[in-house]
């Protein structure tokens, strides 16, 4: 008899899913029974019957197990390196936790780094043909020589760009208030000072397109006296309220504005960013004709796709010509026009005049910083995980020469170890994006950011930490696997005290190498401290104690100065009262050119402008050093008009001039522009009138009206300023009911012309903290290392006769060995790299030998305090102890 | 004595092993089962819980003989191993103790409803 077959298909999907242990007998057992039923059934109902069967069979315990059941793989080995791997981690509790914890801690500087580079990089890219977008900048060469960069231009040039040149396709124009840093918005009861507030031209939103909210972005510039509002300050002013065609009332104008859009919050950014943009920019410039001055209008030309900026360079020269060389060659300058593409705006405008630029400029070179400094501490952590894991490679000798007998190759055990790198490397990763989380709202502040990890965002930070973490957890994993790899198994297993002294030499130069990045950040960190305090300390030329200075803004606060002079000179308690167009610390207007009535024009030099009122110098106590204070008020009535007017000028004007200092008084200067003469009448001392970025420029004042024209009003207190401010804002309340008053001390506000440096110095600062932490990490776990393996040592020394000193003495040793071959390396490498860092001052501190070898000392203390630990509990063990379990 | 644990259909299934005694395979269990307790018995559910029973130590199994109508295949004998016998011993212990208790009376009045 023939025995029937079951149906192929279903039994050979049986075959398929069952567990090979049961497969045959249960086989057997289908089959047995297949047999029975066709022969007592039908072929189909037997074969239904079958395949019923085959689908009940299909449960757990009958499928094979995915992990497999029989070593024909490598399942088992995996998950015994899995479990080895884990069991090294909680033996060795602190070299697990130093490699974890220094890992994460580099790796989540470097996403936050990372997330700060994209942020400044992103800048100005989100805008429509953006890379065709370009702003107009102006060269100037007075014929003395002296250049100077700016980033504006004068008004007629955009529309006239655009008419002349084929290759421009649209232009734009912007300006910002000169000034005021701030202005005035109100509505009804409430008002706000807002930094970020543009006139713009009425294509504005076309060229540069946001998102509105309200309104519509192609008709909200049309109307004169309209305001696009940006969502944060609709929100501040008009609360949930719908803000369309709501009236608010802005500064001096006091003039009523038509809110006419709001601009949605957005992610991107730009520097053209702004809280409020106004229109009516072409009436305002209508009347500009000319090609020379009125260099206060940033430009932005959008070319045609195929225009090359060589060609439209030359061009723009040619037009240049035509219209403004006469102009400007009376004024004894050439200005020549240049293109600065859009996406080089926020990083790559330091050569410009920086005084007057658009939102906050970013710096290339900090952005270069950041990634040295993330990568950095990066290759610390790298550096404590190849040297830890290295240190421990002869612990665990004795496993490789275990694997390496039944069968390992170089291949696996290398495989391995690198498993087992890149495992440390993800749970560090996990840990850093916690960090990532916590560290990024003190991450924002301190770098005046405001970062979110959004949706959009997300996908970033993950494949940067991804990246980050598998790049760390190869590169670190390599050379260390390569030596584990390497162990010959007869050796290792035979001596046990076989241990591989050849990576002792790289591991010291790691050591070093992390040491001297220490040195070198420390040693940058008290030069920047230094500089800060030399220009904190540094006599400015005048005195800045007990000095209130009220920003007069609106039209009202202005006309009513001279009534506030008289309210507060007679109160109790306020020394004087005075006031200037442009008071030290604030930005600088007017910058015109001055050249002695008897020289030629083009020896003219740029000079500021400062219009002073009466006992100015006298209460800053400017010091006067040849000639007259300001008489008032006959020095700015000018009742003869033939008389030139009169004018104090600096020490440097007079140099720059080269006018001697005997002969000043009553020399005669011309300025280039309307070939006005004044009078010298007075030289006052050099004082900084800028921050110490600045070498103290040419500077000329004269007296003005006090009822017309001045920006600050400032106010000398005897005592406590604390205490008066309330005093002056009553009187002030009274004398300028519509508006608030502004108040700063004029010692903050100099001060606060060195917040980037101190925000650079606080980043550098906190990134040193890290490195200095990650590095006594690493020496830290050495030490535990090193201490562990020579207890014996130890011991034999101390029952020769060796002191605990001596001890401690042999254990540091080694480190200050290293420190001091760090120290070689470390000191001249940050010389150089601060160096860079004071030249950005004009005026900046010389570091001498010394700020380093405080340096290297500060390290070598902390690198003891991490080692003497281990070493001292060592040195203090009784060696009984050590010598008696052998 | 610890707490033995043994389903209904496993103690069917273990109880059906003895009686065949070295006759017990996948087939033969399931027929005897299916004649005996008159209900049917899929493969799938029978070689389930001889797994489960042979991995919990009441049985234990052997490899035998292979027929023609198995193409080869063998057969897997199944035998109670010692514990298994105490837990069946212990079951059934459970079980009378617990007829043992009820009333008479009240088994009486269920019987005759």
């Amino acid at each position: 008899m023939i025995t029937p077959a079951p149906p192929k298909l279903p039994l050979r999907f049986f075959r398929w899913y069952c567990h090979p242990k049961l497969r045959d007998s249960i086989e057997g057992d289908l089959r047995e029974l297949y047999a029975e039923r066709r022969f007592k059934h039908a072929k189909w109902k037997a074969d239904l019957q079958f395949v019923w069967d085959v689908l009940l069979l299909f449960r757990k315990g009958i499928i094979k197990p995915t992990e497999g059941y029989q070593n024909l793989n490598n399942y088992g080995m995996l998950k015994n390196y899995f479990t080895i791997g884990w069991r090294n981690l909680w033996k060795n509790k602190a070299f697990s936790t130093i490699n974890i914890l220094g890992l994460s801690i580099g790796i989540a500087s470097c996403v936050l780094l990372s997330l700060f580079i994209q942020d400044e990089l992103k800048y100005d890219r989100h805008f429509p043909d953006s890379e065709r977008i370009y702003r107009v900048t102006t060269t100037m060469s007075n014929f003395n020589g002296h250049v100077s960069k700016l980033q504006r231009t004068s008004p007629p040039i955009g529309p006239a760009l655009l008419n002349e040149m084929p290759e421009v396709e649209a232009q734009v124009r912007v300006v910002k208030d000169l000034s005021a840093t701030e202005q005035l918005v109100r509505h009804g009861e409430k008002y706000f000072y807002e930094k970020r507030c543009y006139k713009v031209d009425a294509n504005f939103f076309n060229f540069f397109p946001y998102e509105f909210n309200e309104g519509d972005a192609t008709t909200a510039l049309q109307h004169p006296q309209s305001v696009i509002l940006s969502e944060a300050l609709a929100n501040k002013i008009f609360g949930r309220e719908p803000a369309l065609n709501q009236m608010i009332m802005l500064n001096a104008d006091t003039m009523l504005f038509r809110v006419t859009g709001v601009i949605k919050e957005n992610l991107n950014r730009s520097h053209l960013d702004a809280d409020l943009y106004l229109s009516g920019l072409e009436d305002e410039l209508r009347n500009y004709t000319t090609w020379a001055t009125g260099n206060f209008v940033f430009t932005y030309v959008k070319m045609k796709p195929h225009a090359t900026i060589e060609g439209s360079l030359q061009k723009m020269a040619t037009i240049m010509r035509q219209h403004g060389e006469k102009e400007n060659a009376d004024m004894g300058r050439k200005k020549t026009l240049g293109l600065q593409p859009l996406h080089d705006v926020h990083l790559y405008s330091q050569e410009f005049d920086n005084d007057i630029e658009l939102g906050m400029a970013g710096n290339s070179t900090y952005v270069k910083a950041a990634a040295v400094i993330g990568l950095l501490i990066l290759v610390l952590a790298g550096i404590n995980f190849v040297n830890l894991t290295t240190a421990k490679a002869s612990v665990r000798a004795q496993e490789i020469g275990v694997r390496k007998v039944i069968g390992a190759d170089r291949t696996a055990i290398f495989i391995q170890f690198m498993g087992e790198s890149l495992g440390l490397a993800f749970i560090a990763m996990f840990l850093a994006l916690a960090l990532v989380y916590m560290a990024l709202p003190y991450f924002n502040e301190l770098a005046q950011k405001n970062i979110q990890i959004t949706a959009h965002q997300f996908k970033f930070t993950a494949g940067v930490l991804l990246l980050f973490a598998g790049a760390t957890g190869l590169i670190a994993g390599i050379y260390p696997s390569i030596i584990l790899a390497a162990f010959n198994p007869a050796k290792v297993l035979k001596d046990k005290k076989s241990r591989t002294g050849s990576s002792h030499m790289l591991r010291k130069g790691m050591v070093a190498f992390q040491f001297t990045m220490a040195i070198a950040l420390i040693a940058c960190i008290l030069v920047i401290q230094r500089q800060l305090d030399f220009m904190d300390s540094k006599p400015l030329g005048f005195d800045t104690r007990n000095k209130l200075m009220l920003n007069l803004r609106t039209s009202e606060a202005i006309a009513h100065y001279a009534q506030l002079k008289n309210e507060l000179r007679n109160m109790a308690g306020i020394a004087d009262i005075s006031a200037s167009s442009n008071s030290p610390s604030t930005p600088p207007v007017n910058d015109w050119n001055f050249y002695p009535a008897d020289k030629s024009e083009n020896e003219a030099v740029a000079h500021y402008i400062v219009k002073v009122d009466d006992r100015y110098f006298k209460m800053m106590k400017m010091g006067i050093i040849a000639g007259r204070d300001f008489s008032f008020p006959s020095d700015f009535l000018n009742s003869d008009p033939q008389a030139p007017r009169k004018v104090i000028v600096n020490q440097t004007s007079l140099s720059k001039m080269g006018i001697a200092l005997n002969q000043a008084i009553g020399a005669r200067v011309t300025n280039t522009q309307d070939k006005i003469v004044f009078e010298i009448v007075g030289v006052v001392e050099d004082f900084h009138q800028f921050s110490m970025h600045k070498t103290i420029t040419p500077m000329i004042f004269y007296a003005f009206d006090p009822t017309i024209d001045f920006h600050q009003a400032i106010v000398a207190v005897d005592d406590e300023p604390g205490t008066m401010m309330s005093r002056v804002e009553a009187a002030w309340a009274k004398i300028n009911p519509d508006t608030p008053m502004e108040c700063t001390m004029l010692k903050d506000s100099i001060h606060l012309q060195y917040e980037n440096d101190k925000r650079t110095s606080a980043i550098i600062f906190y990134a040193t903290l890290l490195a200095v932490f990650i590095s006594c990490l690493g020496l830290y776990g050495l030490s535990i290392f090193i201490t562990e393996r020579r207890t014996k040592e130890i011991g034999i020394r101390k029952v020769m006769g060796a002191s605990e000193r001596m001890i401690l003495a042999m254990l540091s040793k080694e480190i200050i060995s290293i420190v001091a071959v760090s120290f070689l390396i470390g000191a001249p490498l940050s010389y150089f790299v601060i160096r860079e860092w004071l030249l950005e001052f004009a005026y900046h501190i010389d570091p001498g030998i010394s700020l380093f070898l405080l340096a290297a000392a500060i390290t070598t203390l902390v690198a003891i305090i991490a080692v003497g630990f281990e070493s001292l509990k060592a040195a203090l063990a009784n060696p009984v102890k050590s010598l008696r379990s052998e | 004595m610890k707490h033995y644990q043994l389903g209904e259909f496993e103690e069917v299934v273990m109880l059906t092993v003895g009686v065949l005694y070295n006759e017990a395979y996948g087939v033969s269990i399931k027929k005897e089962i299916e004649s005996r307790l008159s209900r049917s018995v899929s493969v799938g559910a029978l070689q389930t819980a001889l797994i489960r029973l042979e991995d919990k130590g009441y049985l234990k199994s052997r490899e035998g003989e292979a027929t023609e109508e198995r193409a080869g295949r063998p057969k897997k004998y199944f035998e109670i191993t010692a514990l298994g016998a105490r837990v069946l011993d212990h079951v059934r212990s459970t079980r009378e103790e617990l007829w043992n208790s009820i009333p008479k009376v009240a088994l009486k009045l269920i019987m005759t409803n």
